[in-house]
This record gives structure tokens, C-alpha cells and sequence, in this order.
């Protein structure tokens, strides 16, 4: 047959559709990606005054009572740590470099939701249990709420009334009431604890969404000087005024100012294709019964979590009801906890280049005698922070660790520019630290650096990921070695005592090279890591501070079947061991013990004797895209990690001043931690990848900080401070707790039922 | 800090927590929500602020 010219590009054409397509198509506009719902806040320095109220609104969202109304009783936990803003911001975030602090910390909550019709207001009941050193408070909510938030009102119409007080009785230690509406808000609340006291009194008036004025006084007595300070604040289509009674800023409220600052706080992950949302095995709740008391609990990769008064009575061999969810029932099956002090995590190799790791900020231990030049203060066994620099080839200094009773912050200086002619002589083993964005623990080979720095493609650069190693693994392992840093039963003892500085004896920051090597065995059965006395190497206490208050985590251990490949890392097989030489490890080992359920190891064995295995945090690589939002990162490959729906992490932080929303260095006063960009909601360019795998990111919960302006803009615009504002006062407090008042909510009712709900999400 | 007296009195140490709402002001969760039965339940916003922003969209 003879093709003519027509039918050949027919041909052609019809050959074509028959190629795969190569582009992936977009996730359908039913999916969880596309409906999920996103949020938008302003953070600005008045939240401080409404710290309270936000946490107690933050969990009440999350224990969905518009969800679950009118069906009785019911419980649910709340993860308070993603309600604790304060804790969730603070600036010795920036200083610490412990993921497993991202573990839920759950408060049992009694709820009752509800509504007598469509056109009355939903009336919920809430019991919150909170306890401390023993000590166990109960928080008393009214909340009465008759319109939703929405984008007109974005307050909706609510009113809640709260009382913190001791189980057993007593003055409320806290009380207030929040009442909002249309037209603004109102709020109160006072406190009396330890001698301190503090009433905050807000009232602000809105004209719809456009412009609106209040004031805010914060009074604190007890404990010092008394503290008055008093807000107020106005703002009009543009922009927002504020005055704290020592500056009076002004800021654009338009959030596509170049100048607005944007970080997440939560993001969802999704299938590349269906749009569905990725979840993790991250753990599941469980039900403990001890002396005839059932507490609800949460078991998961990082550690159990229970009420503190049975923290403390649960141990190996003690039984757990796993609760399912099936058909809307909840139905329990029984576990064997096995509870060790302490837990060992697997370091796995993974390898960049110093190119590939370009602006990339890090943070390394100063182990040479000497300090860079041009680098003032150089103190030997400090933390510095810095990146290197693959413009001009050469590592920067940017900061070095702080550290005090409050924890660990960064404090910036001005950028030191560094000779590479340093780093491969002064660290002539490698450079071991530490990078958010990379994923956590590094090593650089700056061995291999050359002086012009024109290799740093080829210079290698290892990063880890971590799993958490199970008892069942432990006769694999082996016996463990450890060159530096090594903590035993009696150099914890030794700290305990402040008889010592470190846990680690003598081998504390070692990085002499070592003819002898700590041993360790694992003991399968208790899951403990023993030390040459074979004594378990934990502690439990509350009384760890400074650089050990998030736990005690040994230098890197390796086994003893390693031994030899360490020793002759250094180029001399010669029976001296270089903590460095650890680094050439495939696979490494870190134990960590301490009070929190994060320092240890918990898991559950089913009846067949397995242990039931969570998933790790899932590694995600992420291009950050180019634009001047991303800064230094713009363009970069940097690695996030993944925990579970809404647990997206691993974007470097920044500090900027709670005042007028600026950088600054960590070490400022009341400064907050936040994330320095936002991945984009962009089907192209908000997408990570793990190995060959896509996902898509959506940013769920995100905060706006507004952009300075000149105060004479806030002036020329008409936009001046209200003053003749009437606060609210105690007269309007209500005690949910007194049968007397109009919102008493009784006795918290008794509920043996599994937890209806586990941080916002309806379990059944 | 305040706060810290309502979560209370335990202080939770963490460090990395990301997550969930801050001090602002939430508003793209309006609406009744789905529920059993005809009568259906409020969202409550999970904070509040004393601003909002504009184009934020």
C-alpha cells in the first residue's frame, strides 16, 4: 500500500497517542488534596496577652465536639504540644537538635457536645485532666457557640467560660471567659499560682473584616517588681497599628507585601496521583488498667505515652489493650508492653557532595585547638553553626551555640569567612555535625578539601537516616564500642550528684586518639543497653538540665565486629581509634535515655511473642524553589522528614522579633523560632520525593507575620489608636465548676469507652 | 508564660513540635459540620488573633 503524505501524518498522529504519557495527571478536585481545608493566621506580639485563651480554643477544635454532637459522653485526647505555642516557637528551638521531642504529649479529655435544635447554640461540656508531679488538676470548660468562623466573621460567634483548679477542690487557680461575636471580642482571665499573679483583660471592636480597635492590659504582681503592660492596637483595610505602651509600630496588612513572613506549622502530604492523604503506622492508642483504673494512652515510634500516675506503675510484662477501630466499633486486643530506660536509633548512611550542600546551614563541635581566622572568641568543644558557600568556595561561620538553663539557642554574628587550608588541617578526619536540613547528623570529608576549594563536588558529604533498633535485633548488633562520649551507670550517678559536668567520665569530648574502647552489651530480654558492670546505662530523673534536659544520648557506637574497620579509618590499622573514624561506617549506633517517653523505648509483643514494629519517620528530599522567599535555601536540595499526616519537618528555622516581626539573633529577647519559607501549595514546584516515589505537600495550618512599615504610613492613612477603651472585668467571670453558676457543667461524667477522638481526628 | 499554667504544670520539653494552629486567626474553617442526626454542630475556631490579613490568597 502506498501511504500517502495525509495518511502517514495520520499515522504519526494515531502512533503517538499510543506513546505513555509521560506527565502525571493532576489529583481530581474530589480529593483530600484539593479539599482540604487550609488556614491562614496572623501572629503579631498581642498573642502573648491571649497565650490562655488559644491553647484552650486550640484544644477544644481538636477535641471536635461539632462532630460528635449530641451522642453522649465521650473522650478524646489532645496533643498539647501542637497547641503549646509558646513552647512550639521558642527560641532554644533553635539550639537543639532532638527530633524525638516531635512526640505527642496527650491530655485525656471528657466532652460532652450538644444542641437542642439547628437554630440553638451547640452547648459543649468539657473535663480536661492535667497532671503534674503527682499533682492532678482538672480544667473546667463552658463553651456556648451559635455561628461558625468564617472569612466575613472570623471569630464566629462563641462564648467560653473556663476554671483550672486542684482535683478535690479549691479556688479556681485560673478563670476567664472569652466571648466573641461579629462585633468583636471580649476577653478575661486570671490567675493565682505559687504566689505569682496575673489578670489580662482584652477587648477589641470590628467593623467586619475592614478595620477594627482594642486595648489589652497585662498586670502581673508576686515574684518580683509588678509588671503592667497594655496594648492597643487598630487597624483599617491596609494596615495594622500597634503600640506596647514603649513602641508604636505600624504594619502592612497586606499579606502580599514582599515583606510578610510566612511559616507553616502544619502541611499534609498527598499521593502524587490520587490526591489521597499519605498516613504513617506512627502508633496507635492504647487502654492500661492498673489497682481497677483504666487510663487511655498512645504507643507509638517515639515511645508510650500515658497519664503521669501510671506512667510511673506500667513496666515490662505489664499488658495493653491495642484499641481498633472497625465498623464503627472499638474493639481491644492484648499486648505485652516491653519498656527499656533507654533506646537505641540506627544511623544509615546516605551521601551528598559539599556542592550539593551549598548555603546549607549546619552546625559542628570545635574540636581543634585553634579557631579559624578572623573568628573571635574561638572556644574549643563550642557549637558553631555554619554553611559552605559554593560561590567563592569556603566555609562560613555564622553563629555559635548557646547554652543555659532554659536550653540551647544559636547567637548570630557577623559572617566569618574561613580559608579551606583550615578545615583540611585542623580536621583532618572530618567534620561530624549536626543539620536540620539535612536530615540531622553530618560528616564532612574535609580531608580531601583542596585549598581553592575547586573540588567540592567531589568532596563527600554523609548524612543519616534513623530507625529505631527493636530488642529482636539486638543478638544481630552485637556488642557496641564507643571511643567518646560514652555514658555509664556511674557517670550518670556522678552527674546526678553534680559530682561531674558530663555522664561520660573521662571519655567526654575525646577526640584524642584512643588505644582503648568502651564496651557495652544489649540485653535482649529488658531491652537495656549494660555497661562493663553490666548495669543498665538510664536514668529516669527530672533533674537533667542544661545541654542533658531533653535526655542523655551517648557518643556514635559501633560493634565490636567493626573494630578493626575504625581503627584503620585513619589510614594506620595501629590499635588507636579516632572518634571521627566512626563516620566511615556504614551503620552507627546512638543510645539515649531519659524521664521523657521520648527518651525510651517502649513496644508492645503480641501474643506470638512479635513485636508490633511502627514506621520510621519517612526521609523526603525537597528542591526548594528559586525566589527571593526561600533566601540562601532558594534552589537547594534539602531533606524533610515525615511522621505522619500533618507532620511535616525539617525546614531550617529563624528567629525573628515578636515587636515588629524582623531577624534576629536566637539570643534576643522573647525571640521566636520559626520556619524560614514555606513550601508552596504548587503542583509543580510544593512536590518531595523519597527514592523514585512523588508527593505532593499542602500547607494546612500556616502563620502570617505582618510586614513593618513606617510609622508615618499608619499616621498619613488616618490610622490612629483608640484610647477610652473599656476593658472587661472580673464581673464577668463565670465558674463552670460552681453548681451555682449558669454554666455549671456537673460532676466530669465517668466514660469507659475507647477515645472518640485522637487530636481532631473522629476515631469512631 | 502563661500557657504553660494551662498545659500546666508540665512543661513538655519539646523541642521541634510543629503543628497545628497559633496565635492568629483562623478562618477557613467555617460552616456547620456533618453530623448524625438532623441537628448539626458548630466549628469553633481553633485561635484567635486581633488582626487578619488580607490577599491571602
Amino acid at each position: 500500500m502506498r501511504i500517502t503524505p495525509t495518511l502517514s501524518r495520520f499515522y504519526t498522529l494515531i502512533f503517538a497517542m499510543m506513546l505513555p504519557v509521560a506527565t502525571i495527571a493532576a489529583p481530581p478536585t474530589t480529593s483530600a488534596y484539593i479539599t482540604d481545608t487550609q488556614s491562614s493566621s496572623v501572629a503579631d506580639q498581642t498573642a502573648q496577652g491571649i497565650g490562655t485563651v488559644n491553647m484552650i480554643t486550640c484544644m477544644m477544635a481538636a477535641m471536635r465536639p461539632d462532630a460528635l454532637v449530641n451522642q453522649s459522653d465521650y473522650i478524646a485526647l489532645v496533643d498539647e504540644s501542637k497547641c503549646n505555642a509558646s513552647n512550639r516557637d521558642s527560641a532554644s528551638n533553635s539550639g537543639s537538635s532532638n527530633a524525638g521531642s516531635t512526640a505527642a504529649q496527650y491530655t485525656v479529655a471528657v466532652v460532652n457536645s450538644s444542641r437542642a435544635s439547628n437554630n440553638d447554640p451547640m452547648i459543649g461540656k468539657i473535663w480536661l485532666t492535667e497532671e503534674e508531679g503527682g499533682q492532678a488538676k482538672t480544667i473546667f470548660v463552658h463553651m456556648a457557640a451559635s455561628a461558625a468562623p468564617t472569612t466575613a466573621n472570623p471569630y464566629g460567634t462563641f462564648r467560653v467560660d473556663y476554671c483550672g483548679k486542684d482535683i478535690g477542690g479549691g479556688a479556681c487557680m485560673f478563670n476567664g471567659f472569652l466571648d466573641t461575636s461579629n462585633s468583636g471580642l471580649s476577653f478575661y482571665d486570671q490567675s493565682s499560682q505559687g504566689g505569682n499573679n496575673e489578670t489580662t483583660a482584652m477587648t477589641l471592636t470590628v467593623n467586619g473584616t475592614t478595620s477594627g480597635a482594642g486595648k489589652m492590659s497585662i498586670a502581673q504582681t508576686g515574684g518580683g517588681s509588678p509588671v503592667n503592660t497594655t496594648f492597643t492596637f487598630a487597624y483599617n483595610p491596609n494596615y495594622f497599628r500597634r503600640d506596647d505602651g514603649v513602641t508604636d509600630q505600624c504594619f502592612s496588612r497586606d499579606a502580599t507585601d514582599a515583606g510578610t513572613g510566612f511559616s507553616v506549622w502544619r502541611y499534609g502530604l498527598y499521593d502524587a496521583s490520587s490526591g489521597d492523604r499519605i498516613t504513617r503506622n506512627s502508633g496507635f492508642p492504647i487502654d492500661y488498667t492498673y489497682a481497677g483504673t483504666t487510663y487511655h494512652g498512645y504507643l507509638g515510634y517515639y515511645g508510650l505515652w500515658l497519664p503521669q500516675s501510671a506512667m510511673s506503675t506500667i513496666a515490662t510484662g505489664s499488658t495493653v489493650q491495642k484499641v481498633t477501630y472497625s465498623n464503627g466499633n472499638a474493639t481491644a486486643t492484648a499486648y505485652t508492653l516491653v519498656k527499656a530506660g533507654g533506646k537505641l536509633t540506627r544511623y544509615t548512611k546516605g551521601s551528598k557532595t559539599l556542592a550539593g550542600i551549598d548555603k546549607i546551614r549546619f552546625n559542628f563541635w570545635a574540636a581543634a585547638n585553634t579557631g579559624p581566622a578572623g573568628l573571635t572568641g574561638y572556644a574549643q568543644g563550642t557549637s558553631y553553626e555554619a554553611y559552605w558557600d559554593n560561590t567563592n568556595l569556603q566555609f562560613v561561620i555564622t553563629g555559635y551555640q548557646s547554652c543555659g538553663g532554659n536550653g540551647c539557642n544559636i547567637v548570630s554574628i557577623t559572617a566569618v569567612p574561613t580559608t579551606n587550608a583550615y578545615w583540611s588541617s585542623n580536621y583532618t578526619y572530618g567534620l561530624s555535625g549536626w543539620s536540620q536540613a539535612l536530615g540531622g547528623e553530618v560528616f564532612i570529608d574535609t580531608a580531601n578539601l583542596l585549598s581553592d576549594g575547586s573540588n567540592s563536588a567531589a568532596v563527600v558529604v554523609n548524612y543519616r537516616t534513623q530507625d529505631l533498633v527493636y530488642p529482636s535485633e539486638y543478638a544481630s548488633v552485637g556488642t557496641l564500642e564507643c571511643i567518646t562520649d560514652c555514658p555509664t551507670a556511674n557517670g550518670i550517678a556522678a552527674l546526678l550528684a553534680n559530682s561531674a559536668s558530663t555522664p561520660f567520665g573521662a571519655t567526654a569530648g575525646n577526640y584524642t586518639p584512643s588505644t582503648t574502647l568502651v564496651d557495652y552489651t544489649l540485653d535482649v530480654t529488658t531491652g537495656e543497653l549494660l555497661d562493663t558492670t553490666a548495669t543498665a546505662v538510664t536514668t529516669a530523673s527530672t533533674s537533667l538540665s542544661g545541654q542533658y534536659q531533653y535526655g542523655i544520648r551517648s557518643g556514635k557506637l559501633f560493634p565490636l565486629t567493626q573494630a578493626t574497620t575504625v581503627d584503620a579509618a585513619d589510614g594506620a590499622a595501629d590499635g588507636h581509634y579516632q572518634a571521627m573514624s566512626v563516620d566511615s561506617l556504614t551503620v552507627y549506633y546512638i543510645w539515649e535515655t531519659g524521664p521523657n517517653g521520648w527518651n525510651q523505648f517502649s513496644a508492645a509483643k503480641d501474643s506470638g511473642g512479635n513485636f508490633v514494629a511502627f514506621d520510621p519517620p519517612l526521609q523526603l528530599s525537597f528542591t526548594v524553589p528559586a525566589g527571593a522567599a526561600y533566601g540562601a535555601y532558594a534552589g537547594q536540595s534539602i531533606i524533610l522528614q515525615y511522621n505522619g499526616f500533618g507532620d511535616l519537618f525539617g525546614i531550617p528555622g529563624k528567629c525573628v522579633s515578636p515587636v515588629d516581626n524582623s531577624d534576629v539573633s536566637c539570643n534576643t529577647a522573647n525571640a521566636r523560632y520559626v520556619a524560614e519559607f514555606m513550601i508552596p501549595f504548587d503542583q509543580v514546584t510544593g512536590v518531595v520525593s523519597s527514592g523514585s516515589t512523588n508527593y505532593l505537600v499542602k500547607w494546612l495550618d500556616r502563620e502570617i507575620r505582618l510586614a513593618q512599615k513606617p510609622t508615618g504610613d499608619c499616621t498619613t492613612a488616618g490610622l490612629t489608636l483608640p484610647s477610652g477603651i473599656t476593658l472587661p472585668t472580673s464581673a464577668g467571670l463565670n465558674d463552670p465548676s460552681n453548681a451555682a453558676s449558669a454554666v455549671y457543667i456537673g460532676t466530669q461524667p465517668t466514660v469507659t469507652a475507647a477515645p472518640r477522638v485522637i487530636h481532631g481526628q473522629v476515631q469512631y | 508564660m502563661k500557657t504553660s499554667r494551662i498545659t500546666c504544670l508540665r512543661l513538655p520539653l519539646l523541642v521541634l513540635a510543629l503543628a497545628s494552629l497559633l496565635s492568629g486567626c483562623s478562618h477557613s474553617t467555617g460552616g456547620a459540620s456533618s453530623s448524625s442526626g438532623t441537628v448539626q454542630g458548630i466549628s469553633t475556631p481553633g485561635n484567635v488573633a486581633v488582626v487578619t490579613a488580607t490577599n491571602t490568597n
